[in-house]
């Protein structure tokens, strides 16, 4: 089941007044149970058994918590079993997502050592179903525990909490990756029907929905996939588009998820934090970091980075410990080399950023934000290439393609094929969308406050014709739900 | 109705600014946007039975949409939808 289409239309449809009516009827464990039930059928829409799958993980989350809270005590014997408790319900959610994610790949390649080594011996290969949103599911009930292991957490929660919060249909298999300690106590009380966030809701459903529906689709189907999928037919101004294309594709397509997840979850009355601040108008790599995929950059810096050491150490060690946790990012989104190569190119980078501030020190000037419009202009061009450069690994089905896809960019008397004029005013649009004022969404919400209900349910539904006029046929599936 | 103290209204940086609302508000702005969807993109409601699996509830549900989708020509705000369709299409 996909957000924009009519069959999550007619499940929310159904889900959201079931939810709100046990609210209203005062029933806080039904209301419970009601999305619960949802997050499980809208899981089993793609494979009912993976469904075991999903409560297998709620069960390991929720039975390690129970452990750590019995070994809980001021003595350092406690704190040493708590933290192997921990440590055992960490391994376990990766022994899990390492043989559902990365057995095949795995297995291929060791068998490539193995023959090329001579030997006969060989790694049987099964064929393994990618279960959809394992490594989102995992991360999470990772945050759980380790939670509650920090103290971020003050107590362990019952099953039924840990089951909503790892399941919550919005944010099951493509986040954004909640985190224990910010939605657990939303559970503590049923949500208010009188304190709703309607317009963000609302305003982000639609905005997303766009985004997804209109630019990502196209860009996806004329131009990227096309263009991709043999880079050698095509020459410089169609791969340049297409490389430009996917920057746009890939943003609008995960952001408008992220967007949807949001608002679907914010008219149930539950709250996310933000995903995207629009990544684009970075004029670090650092800053990229702290705009693109945020729930993510944030995991991997508060249960990654900082437990490897962070920046504390020195200088290489800082380096080393970006790094890896740059390449582990990268392979996290799938077991290939160009996801490891990606991720070296942003860790690589990201420390090269650090070495070259730590060596200018003081003279390195006024923070950027503060330098002249010129010397922002060409920081955030830079950015945006190497982003760039870094989605072409990212996209390309493998490492040869991507390298077809680098020669070809050198290829300047081909003539245009895939460029169309429609399609170079979605790539301005996706990139003029990264400038506009932060306080967009607030002006809306104030524009939306000031009209009649009935006024918005127009907009709203005009709105959608709109979408599905321009948004050509059907959805394809979010890029993310790959990972 | 208090929140947990952890997550106050408005902390989070979406929020900020945002006025909450009723959720009967959502519900209203919902069930006119989806009586929209309804009678003007009636086909694409037809188009959606068609592809549910075949079982007497959804031949039923096929049957009902493609009656209504009818109807709807008939009336014209599908006919007005379609035209606009063809008018914007982008090739």
């Amino acid at each position: 089941m996909v957000f924009p289409t009519l069959s999550f239309l007619l499940f929310y449809l159904v889900v959201w007044p079931l939810s709100w009516g046990a609210v209203l009827l005062g029933h806080h464990t039904m209301h419970k149970l009601v999305i619960i039930a949802a997050s499980y059928f809208f899981y089993a829409f793609w494979n009912w058994k993976l469904a075991f799958l999903l409560f297998a993980s709620v069960l390991l989350n929720w039975g390690t918590a129970r452990l750590i809270e019995a070994f809980r005590g001021p003595d350092k014997q406690s704190r040493i079993v708590q933290s192997r408790i921990v440590a055992a319900g960490v391994a376990l959610n990766l022994v899990v997502l390492g043989f559902f994610k990365y057995f095949g790949w795995f297995a291929e390649e060791m068998n490539t050592l193995l023959r090329a080594a001579g030997l006969a011996r060989e790694i049987p290969l099964f064929e393994i179903v990618l279960p959809v949103g394992i490594s989102f599911f995992t991360f999470q009930g990772i945050s759980y525990i380790v939670d509650l292991h920090r103290g971020d957490l003050d107590r362990a929660r019952p099953l039924i909490d840990v089951m909503f919060f790892i399941s919550f249909f919005p944010h099951l298999v493509a986040g954004p990756i909640v985190r224990a300690a910010s939605f657990l106590p939303q559970l503590e009380k049923p949500p208010n029907p009188e304190r709703v966030f309607v317009g963000l809701g609302m305003l982000l459903i639609l905005w997303g929905v766009f985004k997804k529906a209109v630019i990502a689709h196209w860009l996806a189907v004329h131009l990227v996939d096309k263009a991709f999928f043999d880079p050698t037919a095509f020459g410089a101004i169609d791969l340049t588009a297409a490389v430009y294309g996917y920057a746009v594709q890939i943003y609008c397509d995960f952001s408008a998820y992220s967007d949807i997840a949001i608002g679907v979850a914010a008219l149930l009355g539950y709250r996310f934090q933000r995903n995207f601040n629009q990544p684009y108008r970075a004029m670090s790599l650092s800053d990229f970091w702290r705009r693109w995929h945020m729930s993510l950059s944030s995991w991997l810096r508060d249960y990654l980075y900082i437990p490897l050491g962070g920046n504390r150490g020195g200088g290489w060690r800082t380096n080393r410990n970006l790094l890896l946790t740059m390449v582990l990012g990268g392979i996290w989104h799938g077991a290939a080399w160009k996801f490891v190569i990606w991720g070296a190119l942003h860790g690589g980078m990201l420390a090269a950023e650090r070495a070259i501030s730590n060596v200018r020190g003081a003279a390195a000037g006024p923070p950027m934000p503060e330098r002249p419009l010129w010397r922002r202009f060409v920081a955030v061009l830079a950015i945006f290439h190497f982003v760039c450069f870094c989605w072409i690994f990212f996209r390309a089905e493998n490492v040869p393609r991507a390298i077809e896809v680098l020669a070809g960019l050198g290829r300047l008397t081909s003539p245009a094929t895939l460029v169309t004029p429609f399609l170079v005013s979605l790539i301005a649009f996706g990139l003029a969308i990264q400038f506009t004022p932060p306080d967009l969404l607030e002006r809306l919400d104030r524009l939306y406050q000031r009209l009649p209900v009935w006024v918005v349910g127009v907009i709203a539904g005009l709105l959608l014709l709109t979408f599905e006029i321009i948004g050509g046929d059907g959805t394809a599936a979010f890029i993310y739900f790959q990972f | 109705m208090q929140q947990p103290t952890e997550q106050k209204w408005g902390a989070l940086e979406l929020e900020r600014g945002m006025t909450p609302g009723r959720t009967r508000d959502a519900l209203k702005i919902g069930l006119i946007a989806v009586a929209m969807l309804v009678v003007f993109n009636s086909a694409g409601l037809a188009k959606w039975t068609q592809s549910l699996p075949s079982n007497s509830v959804c031949a039923w549900l096929a049957e009902t949409a493609s009656d209504w989708d009818q109807a709807m020509r008939h009336w014209g705000p599908a006919g007005l939808f379609e035209q606009l369709r063809e008018r914007f299409k982008i090739e």
